[in-house]
């Protein structure tokens, strides 16, 4: 698995740079109010644990994620991204998360193209009766970015 | 001159005889040149399909890889059970690649698989590639005062997914091909019922019993015979008739025809091209019937319905 | 300069036990811009929140975080201490530090602690950022439309009228009536239909506060919630209503017969026609397809025939405009084709009939006088096979989804056949009986055991007929067995299914609908009467296969809503939308196509700068937007931002830790 990930990322993010013993990833999740948030309420409500790297912003609607909120929590701190909407068909605001489901194909492609391993940016479909499975995709990805390491490319200096 | 590639499937070598004859007869009148496949196989209509997956594949496909050949558009084929292990194989190959490819590894002397030959029972290639115009306009001997009932058994149009060719549940083709040669088809409701042809060897009973339901209806329809375009509905409803004669206690005297004969007959034939010695129950009596008024049912009186008065309706 | 004040919740021992709280509020008091930090045990209590007002005031503080339980908790709670201490209530952020750090890392108290102070100093960031919002008013014409004169429409607007709202209530068909009407008794209590619904009809036609448009069609909706504008067309009816007496010569005359609708084909009406006695209102129309007159000019019986002089050839189908608040959409259902089912015979054996030519037939208003009888020679049927499920729970033939009324009235089928035709016998074919509802599995019992109908579990393969009869083939489950019945008479009970033009009135009314053409809901539990655009709701079986009272229950539910909607002059609405800024807006109308609600629209403004050229920029309607907030994230040219969620805030948030 572990050389697997290292296989996908692309060369300027190769070799995956060793972390320190004290570090740990800081995931920026952004989650929308209907389903999402409220699915990782429940998981709370549950006491269902997952690891604690994730820091949550609630917006509205899983489409109104500007690609820049990604970027910018890229460039800022985090060393992976995980958005969450609806499941497709049940939009809160009807169709939003279809819109974002393609905004983040294409945003996906961008960071790759400059340098980042795809996975850093991940994206879900967390239902609020889905407090179990919020819990499965933070640990993923989670995971996933511990694999990959700290990232170091791009960030800006001072930025908080 | 159209060309069609043949699979004639071990029947009409043997005990359909008789189709495969009058089939030649009809395909020169229509000026199609039939070229049989040569070293052709088994389709595996046998044990095969319920005992290995695999060989029931490869049965078909050999057969369908040495139709390639050929270089003719459509391949034709004489027997329902044949062209639906045909059509069943060739529409899980190619909608599986992989598969194709695994089976195609097991027959590698006949060469490559493409999937370019159109699979089609002769009904099917009579209705939809030489049509009923054309049939219309072949007919010396209009089959007038003749009543049959179309019997299509199960496979020829089922399952529909597959054969995608006319209703699977009361289908037509046959009906409006004897209309045209001016033959009377009657409304006969048991057009894909099951004659019972799997537990031929294994339970008789049952197919004494099914075939006899089939018999029965075609003559409440009225019909002087039964047509069929596959082998195994015609040994099955010629061949144990005297077997259901006993079971129901009355004699049912249908001759089974195949759709052949027919057009055949309609074409201009002799009767004697026909091979009447190859039928158990003889055709004779029921092609006397050529020539015959029919009788237009009379128009009934106007039911008298319990309508209340249009005024009080409106 | 902000001053922000921050309030950290032990809830008891919920965050308490978890997270060190002593140290979030040392850690929060760092940050810049914190006037103020204190923990409290339970901040959401009398106390908690006098607490939160005493300190706004004493501290003069500017903005106003908590941390606590999760905001879809106790926001609203916390947003009214802030009212109350006279502060703008969106000034406040909440911090979710239980569901989000004290429940889910039980196990690590430090990692939570962290976790929770990186909650608070993004909090903190975002309400910096916070503006004052005020909440939106919006004006409201008090006057609802009902598309559909079915019971479910009729109950709507009767309700919605009782309470002295006018009401339009606009109907394709001559008559008021729909389904209901063609209905001969109801299950369970086998009461007339028409015994109670034709004074309901009556009390339509005469409420003064009930507006009927018969034969009329909604041809356009604009506008938003409390202020749609509707286009209705209404179709030519070739008779003045004012002055036609409802006498009925004309019918009487009319050459023409065509096949009767309402009778579902059973029997033939007349080219001029009123479509059943009780019809509301009791004025024909004429049917311009089929009268002689208007296709080939020739006949003019029924002009001739008239006293009134109603009778106009020359009349014009009429646009009318109607401004209303709200809509009630309640188009009913259609039948479901059972062409399909080639194994049953249908088109080819005439004793094939569906469920609601039988119902026609046993109407004691119905084309047969109230007697079923086979339309094949006319003759009283003995054995009456009905088939359920034929259409509905059939993936391969026919639909998914369980028509919902058909085990209820074929069971009462076989009882009224009973009552029409003494020594008949019902043999009942069925899949499940689904009798959930009060009275009704009683009812079925009924059927089964009084009327002593024979109820057989299983699907029917093949109908052949034999003579005059027609042979039922089905599988008995119970008894594992094929079994054969002789019947004069076969009764599919077939699905309930949308009108075919209901996606398109769906498109002109800017609401969903699913894969059948059912009018969608807007949450299927919490919202069943709402469309997802705000002022439209849905009753009866627009929106999925309901009985009467489902139906009636579901209009009067809507008419709740038209009237809490319309209760005050204006309405109020949460602030947090969309706007744009038309200084930065370049006008490529990208937020137009993503909006699901229609809510933004283009208008044109002045270049500026002394130019007397004009250009196009976007302009959202506050009355519609939702603020979901999709415009934001497509506008290239950052013009648009969403009250509440703006970049900023976000932005804050993100580099916050």
């Amino acid at each position: 698995m572990e050389t697997e990930l290292k296989d996908k990322i692309v060369s300027i993010e190769k070799p995956a740079i060793e972390a320190p013993p004290e570090w740990k990833p800081m995931i920026m999740g952004i989650l929308c109010n209907w389903c999402s948030y409220a699915g990782s309420d429940l998981t709370g409500t549950s006491r269902i644990q997952y690891p604690p790297d994730i820091r949550i912003i609630r917006v509205p609607c899983s489409s109104r994620v500007d690609p820049w909120f990604i970027i910018k929590s890229l460039q800022a701190h985090a060393d992976g991204v995980l958005i969450s909407g609806c499941h497709p068909g049940d939009c809160h605001y009807i169709s939003g998360n279809y819109y974002a489901r393609r905004r983040f194909l294409v945003t996906k492609k961008l960071l790759n193209f400059v340098g980042l391993h795809e996975d850093r940016v991940q994206f879900s479909w967390v239902s609020a009766a889905e407090g179990a499975k919020f819990a499965q995709v933070v640990a993923k990805v989670s995971e996933d970015i511990r694999k990959m390491g700290p990232l170091h490319l791009y960030k800006k200096e001072n930025t908080r | 001159m159209t060309k069609l590639t043949y699979f004639p499937g071990c029947s009409a070598h043997g005990t359909s005889e008789e189709f495969d004859s009058t089939l030649k007869l009809v395909m020169k009148s229509f000026d199609v040149q039939m070229e049989e496949i040569p070293d052709w196989n088994c389709c595996g209509a046998t044990s095969a399909h319920v005992m290995t997956e695999n060989l029931a594949m490869a049965l078909p496909m050999r057969n369908l890889v040495l139709a390639e050949r050929l270089k003719n558009k459509t391949m034709g084929i004489a027997c329902a059970s044949c062209y639906s292990r045909m059509k069943t194989t060739k529409a899980e190959i190619d909608a599986n690649p992989e598969l194709a490819q695994k089976i195609n590894s097991t027959i590698v002397e006949e060469g490559e698989y493409h999937g370019d030959v159109d699979v089609k029972s002769m009904l099917q290639f009579f209705y939809e590639d030489i049509g009923l115009e054309t049939i219309q306009s072949k007919v010396t001997y209009p089959l007038k005062g003749l009543k049959v009932a179309c019997y299509y058994g199960c496979l020829l149009t089922r399952p529909a997914a597959i054969t995608r060719f006319d209703s699977p549940e009361y289908p037509m083709s046959m009906d409006r091909i004897m209309a045209a040669l001016g033959a009377t088809p009657t409304e006969f409701d048991f057009k894909t019922e099951c004659c019972g042809a799997s537990f031929s060897i294994s339970d008789t009973e049952i197919v004494l019993s099914l075939s006899g339901n089939i018999l029965e209806m075609a003559q409440e329809s009225g019909a002087h015979a039964i047509v069929v375009a596959c082998p195994l509905c015609q040994s099955n409803l010629d061949m144990r008739q005297p077997d259901i004669d006993k079971l129901a206690g009355k004699k049912y005297n249908t001759p089974v025809l195949y759709l052949t004969q027919l057009m055949a007959l309609a074409f201009g034939s002799p009767v004697k091209d026909l091979k009447p010695s190859k039928h158990i129950i003889s055709i004779e009596p029921a092609l006397a019937h050529i020539g015959e008024e029919i009788e237009i049912p009379q128009k009934k009186a106007k039911p008298k319905k319990a309508v209340a008065a249009e005024s009080e309706v409106n | 300069m902000a001053r922000v004040g921050v309030f950290v919740c032990f809830c008891g021992a919920n965050i308490g036990d978890f997270v060190d709280i002593p140290a979030v509020v040392e850690e929060t008091k760092k940050i810049k811009d914190v006037k103020y930090a204190i923990e409290y045990k339970y901040v959401c209590s009398d106390p908690g929140q006098q607490m939160i007002r005493d300190t706004i005031v004493d501290h003069r503080l500017t903005s106003i975080v908590v941390a606590a339980c999760s905001p879809r908790m106790h926001e609203k709670t916390f947003r009214k201490a802030l009212s109350d201490a006279g502060m703008n209530p969106y000034l406040l952020e909440v911090a979710n530090i239980r569901e989000h750090a004290s429940w889910v890392h039980q196990k690590d108290k430090e990692a939570a602690t962290e976790k929770s102070c990186d909650l608070i100093r993004m909090a903190v960031a975002k309400s910096i950022a916070n503006e004052q919002l005020h909440e939106i008013s919006v004006p409201v014409t008090k006057r609802a439309l009902v598309i559909g004169g079915g019971i479910a429409g009729i109950q709507a607007a009767l309700d919605i009228a009782d309470a002295r709202i006018p009401v339009t209530l606009v109907e394709k068909s001559p008559s008021i009536g729909g389904r209901m009407a063609q209905l001969d008794e109801t299950f369970p209590t086998l009461d007339c239909s028409q015994c109670i619904l034709t004074p309901r009809m009556v009390d339509v036609a005469s409420h003064p506060y009930i507006e009927l448009l018969p034969y009329s069609e909604v041809t356009e909706l604009d506008g938003y919630v409390g202020n749609y504008k509707a286009k209705i067309k209404k179709k030519a009816s070739f008779v003045n209503f004012d002055t036609c007496t409802g006498c009925g010569t004309c019918w009487q005359k009319c050459p023409v017969k065509v096949p009767n609708e309402f009778n579902m084909g059973v029997d033939k009406r007349k080219a001029i026609y009123s479509p059943f006695p009780q019809a509301v209102p009791n004025k024909p129309v004429i049917d311009a397809e089929h009268c002689t007159m208007l296709i080939k000019g020739k006949c003019g019986v029924c002009a001739k025939v008239c006293e009134k002089g109603s009778i106009d050839y020359e009349m014009k189908d009429e646009m009318i405009e109607r401004e209303i608040g709200a809509v009630v959409v309640a188009t009913g259902f259609d039948l479901w084709d059972p062409k399909p089912y080639e194994e049953y015979g249908v088109g080819r054996f005439k004793d094939v009939i569906t469920s609601l030519e039988f119902e026609r037939m046993v109407s004691a208003n119905g084309p047969t006088g109230g007697v079923p009888v086979r339309p094949s020679d006319g003759n009283v049927p003995k054995n009456v096979v009905f088939i359920k499920c034929v259409g509905s729970r059939d993936e391969a033939k026919g639909i998914e989804y369980c028509s919902k009324v058909c085990c209820m009235y074929t069971a009462k089928h076989a009882i009224l056949l009973h009552h029409k035709v003494h020594d008949s016998h019902a043999y009942v074919f069925y899949m499940d009986i689904r009798a959930a509802g009060k009275g009704y599995e009683e009812f079925v019992k009924r059927a089964q055991v009084e009327t002593g109908a024979t109820y057989l579990r299983g699907r029917v393969s093949k109908i052949y007929k034999k003579g005059d009869k027609l042979m039922v083939i089905g599988e008995d489950a119970q008894i594992g067995q094929v079994v054969e019945v002789e019947a004069d008479m076969v009764v599919l009970a077939t699905a309930i299914y949308p009108y075919k033009d209901n996606p398109d009135l769906a498109r002109l009314l800017g609401i969903s609908y699913d894969k059948y053409g059912f009018l969608s809901e807007a949450h299927p539990k919490l919202r069943p009467v709402e469309t997802a655009k705000a002022g439209i709701f849905l009753a009866g079986c627009t929106q999925a296969p309901k009985d009467i009272p489902d139906s009636v229950a579901q209009a009067s539910a809507t008419a709740a809503k038209v009237c809490a909607l319309f209760s005050g002059d204006t309405m109020k609405k949460d602030p947090m939308i969309a706007s744009v800024n038309p200084e930065f807006c370049s006008g490529c109308e990208n937020c137009v196509s993503v909006c699901p609600y229609q809510a933004i629209v283009t208008e044109e403004i002045p270049m500026g700068h002394g130019s007397e050229e004009v250009r196009t920029v976007s302009k959202i309607n506050e009355g519609v937007c939702q603020g979901c907030g999709s415009c934001v994230a497509i506008c290239r040219s950052m013009a648009i931002d969403l009250a509440g969620f703006t970049d900023m805030q976000i932005i804050n948030e993100i580099v916050a830790i």
